[in-house]
């Protein structure tokens, strides 16, 4: 499971987000680039609102009509790659 | 006497013509810069060239509060709190706020290759242009029975090869490695930023002999043994100052007979058109901007993978064929 601790974005992180709901982010200092599918484009979204990872994994099962575990377990595994790669930061 | 030069549809205009300086510096402006004429409204960007001595200290430096954006061996960039950026070289400093350009050029400068004193040039201006919305790409636009394209990726990937075979087969032609991105109406549009091509003597002669170039090409000094040429009468009734682009092509060097188109997930064309973004690193907002740009311009082209054959040497109108072909119009 992933760190219940708070986290934030890293401000040196640029993002957008296509047409086809895809979403490209930018890390300023490591210059690297990373595209998220459409639902860690969401996650991505609702991370930057403020959401606990908790609400998120919600708001994903009710959107893409998966069950809650399976939605926790996906969203933490994709918190721990962005905080991996530098993209999210302790609060 | 004043002299206007008009890069990517701005107007820099050149007072006085009185230094040695100034004159030098508009000779490889026009060898390096496509002319793209401005709408009538636009406000000139007025360049001043300052000369320095040998021994003298510079004097176009950015104040004490400006902020260090960007430094490597051979530049550094600042940026003021009101938008202006300095540029800090050993021979060369420059400034640049919204309608004028300072250059200060140390004697050394001028004793540079071509291709030194073009990639200072080039990314002066190109940074004074990010200050009016224009974003400098590498990359080649070309258009042909109103299909408007780009040629993208890294050097060595053959752009300049498939651009001068599509240009054979009756395409016009933008630019070559260089082109300014820009809003206009809701739609991204490109600009020819470059007017001169560089390329080795052989692909000089694959293409038409001289009949595409106005003269011998001169030694850049560096770049993989190529030279600067500049277009030719035959390019220039080709040449088109700018375009909206309908279909980016991504293109690598491959060996097969015939060339492959793929199609790219937008997301992965974002990415390489990321690559390719000229000063992209300047600060976060200017990146973010450009960012945006780049998104929207995938999001209006289709996007595609080309891994260049043999045909875009040998058969150029097959090129030419795969290529509209694959494009939606």
């Amino acid at each position: 499971m992933s760190d219940p601790s708070p986290i934030s974005l890293n401000p040196e992180v640029v993002h957008t987000t296509l047409a086809d709901g895809q979403a490209v982010l930018l890390h300023m200092q490591t210059h690297k680039y990373y595209s998220l599918n459409k639902t860690g484009s969401k996650v991505w979204t609702l991370l930057e609102s403020g959401d606990s990872v908790g609400q998120i994994s919600d708001k994903i099962a009710e959107d893409f009509g998966i069950d809650e575990q399976r939605a926790a377990a996906d969203v933490a595994s994709l918190i721990d790659a962005l905080k991996s790669a530098g993209l999210l930061e302790a609060a | 006497m004043t002299t206007t030069m008009h890069i990517a549809g701005q107007p820099f205009v050149f007072e006085g013509m009185d230094s040695e300086n100034q004159r030098n510096l508009i000779d490889v402006w026009t060898e390096l810069f496509a002319a793209v004429e401005s709408s009538p409204d636009t406000k000139p960007i007025t360049v001043d060239v300052i000369s320095r001595g040998q021994s003298d200290s510079p004097t176009t430096v950015a104040p004490d509060e400006a902020e260090l954006l960007f430094e490597n061996p051979d530049a550094s960039f600042w940026v003021g709190a009101n938008g202006d950026y300095w540029m800090q070289r050993t021979d060369f400093n420059c400034a640049m706020s919204q309608d004028r350009l300072t250059f200060e050029i140390a004697p050394e400068f001028w004793s540079h290759t071509l291709f030194d004193k073009r990639d200072a040039c080039l990314t002066a201006v190109s940074a004074q242009l990010r200050l009016r919305g224009i974003y400098g790409f590498h990359g080649n636009g070309l258009r042909k029975d109103g299909a408007s394209i780009l040629i993208v990726g890294d050097s060595g990937a053959g752009k300049t090869t498939l651009t001068l075979s599509l240009v054979k087969s009756g395409w016009n032609y933008l630019s070559d490695d260089a082109l300014g991105l820009t809003r206009v109406d809701d739609q991204i549009e490109a600009r020819a930023l470059r007017q001169g091509i560089s390329l080795t003597k052989d692909a000089m002669e694959r293409w038409e002999g001289s009949e595409m170039w106005a003269d011998a090409p001169k030694p850049l000094g560096s770049n993989k043994g190529k030279g600067l040429v500049l277009p030719g009468d035959s390019l220039w009734e080709r040449h088109i100052p700018s375009c909206v682009p309908q279909a980016i092509f991504f293109c690598q060097v491959g060996n097969s007979e015939k060339s492959e188109i793929i199609e790219l997930p937008k997301a992965a064309a974002l990415g390489l058109c990321l690559r390719q973004a000229l000063g992209l690193w300047m600060n976060s907002s200017l990146t973010k901007e450009n960012m945006e740009l780049l998104k929207d311009m995938v999001d209006q082209a289709q996007c595609f993978r080309i891994v260049s054959g043999r045909d875009v040497i040998d058969s150029p109108e097959d090129t030419s064929e795969l290529i509209l072909s694959a494009i939606i119009r």
